[in-house]
């Protein structure tokens, strides 16, 4: 037998077709691997960078409030504070809890008291020294890096709008928040713009779910309590497929409302 | 930047693209150590997850992505094929627009041939199935079963020789023996 007879024969053996499955089954094991691994993830030597960067943001900080001290804030009374679960979705169904919080409603805007991400101790530590520096350094450079009429067109629209916290970056150390265009009068059940799709009582506290306009392959739903100061006692952000059809990819949903007596 | 890469930072499309790029061949060579098509499946699938993970030790600067995802498909069919007797499938996969008769031959050649190519010594198998059937240049087997290219040659010259004694008798043009 010479080597050409010999490849004829071995070309006899063929390899059957790859099952439908295998790019689901990839797909699946890509999306469950982007709540699981992403912290781990961070090189060890970048989480000391992390850990460097706070250091020096927090004696920066520490410095410039020395140096420019501010005026003492009268106590402010919170009525209630709301304590949430963030879950991310993976494509067959399954869900993980991204992070746990305590916030509360000012003016339209949803205020993070202290949050936890479980099962990841270090991102909790370096998502609360983020949660404290980054509001901190961005009033101490406004002043420096924004027009002050920018800053005051800013103030005056701010109570135009609702926002609310919905969820965390891959690595869960940056929240994510949205914001939408308060409800015209007259619709204040309704909270936000948009389009009222249902009423729910959650918590005990009455809710109108409204889903705002975006566009694009997202789409949201926020369930908003009106006698809470429209907080969001539920958030669903889905994405589109591609045949039409919409996926559940993340919410937050209220566990317990927590009345100031 | 490159498919690995964003697909590590969270980019499913990188990740997809890369699985499009790559899984056929890689598919076909776990099909071919394993004899067992789930098994296959079972292992490109953890092959494209495990580099995603932490641990991975894919650097570009060591090997290609193509290369180094031959190691993993061949390290995880070798665990394989320690823990389970050879699925045996061969064969059973054939094409349809045959005649019945012709069918049943090609199956049998089929199995004879595959069944030929796995009583090969192991190393000899694998440099086998990746230089014919994926046309794998000799130093990239090297790279892939961390061998240097004459060590690859040689083993391929003793797989074919022995391969050419076992099918003998099924040489085209020759009249099947009994």
């Amino acid at each position: 037998m010479n080597d050409s007879e010999l490849d004829e024969l071995l070309d006899a053996w063929t390899a059957p077709p790859v099952p439908a499955s295998l790019r689901k089954n990839v797909q699946a094991g890509f999306a469950a691997s982007q709540t699981s691994w992403t912290v781990a993830r961070v090189p060890r030597a970048r989480k000391r960078m992390i850990a460097a960067a706070i250091l020096v943001l927090a004696a920066f900080a520490l410095v410039v409030a020395q140096a420019f001290p501010q005026k003492a804030a009268p106590p402010l009374r919170i009525p209630y504070t709301v304590d949430s679960e963030f879950l991310s979705y993976a494509n067959d169904g399954s869900s993980v809890v991204e992070m746990y919080s305590t916030s509360y409603e000012r003016d339209g805007a949803e205020i993070l008291k202290s949050r936890s991400i479980p099962r990841h101790p270090l991102g909790t530590v370096i998502g609360r020294a983020l949660d404290a520096a980054l509001p901190l350094w961005s009033r101490l450079t406004a002043r420096f890096t924004v027009a002050p009429e920018v800053l005051e067109r800013v103030r005056r629209s701010a109570h135009q709008a609702v926002g609310a916290i919905t969820g965390c970056d891959a690595s869960c150390l940056v929240l994510e928040h949205y914001g939408f265009a308060r409800a015209a009068v007259g619709l204040n059940t309704a909270c936000i713009d948009g389009t009222i799709v249902g009423h729910q009582t959650i918590l005990n506290h009455p809710t109108t779910a409204i889903q705002p306009r975006m566009g694009g392959s997202v789409r949201m739903t926020w369930w908003m309590a009106p006698d809470l100061g429209c907080f969001a006692l539920r958030i669903t952000t889905e994405e589109k497929r591609p045949d039409g059809t919409f996926r559940l990819v993340q919410e937050k949903r209220a566990l317990r409302v927590n009345l100031t007596p | 930047m490159d498919l690995v890469k964003a697909a590590r930072k969270g980019r499913e499309a990188a990740f997809l693209q890369l699985f499009d790029e790559h899984h056929l061949p890689l598919f076909r060579f776990a099909y071919r150590l394993t004899g067992s098509v789930a098994d296959a499946e079972d292992i490109v699938q953890e092959c494209f997850l495990q580099m995603l993970r932490p641990e991975c030790s894919y650097d570009p600067r060591r090997a290609s992505v193509r290369t180094y995802l031959f190691g993993v498909v061949r390290n995880q069919a070798l665990k394989r094929l320690g823990k389970n007797a050879l699925a045996g499938e061969y064969g059973r996969h054939a094409g349809n627009h045959r005649s019945p008769e012709d069918e049943a031959l090609r199956t049998e050649l089929e199995g004879l041939v595959a069944r030929a190519v796995m009583q090969l010594p192991e190393t000899q198998r694998e440099v086998l199935i990746l230089a014919h059937y994926e046309q794998m240049p000799l130093a990239e087997i090297g790279r892939v079963m961390l061998l240097d290219p004459g060590a690859v040659k040689s083993r391929l010259q003793r797989a074919r020789a022995s391969l050419k004694e076992t099918l003998a008798a099924y040489a085209p043009g020759l009249e099947r023996r009994p």
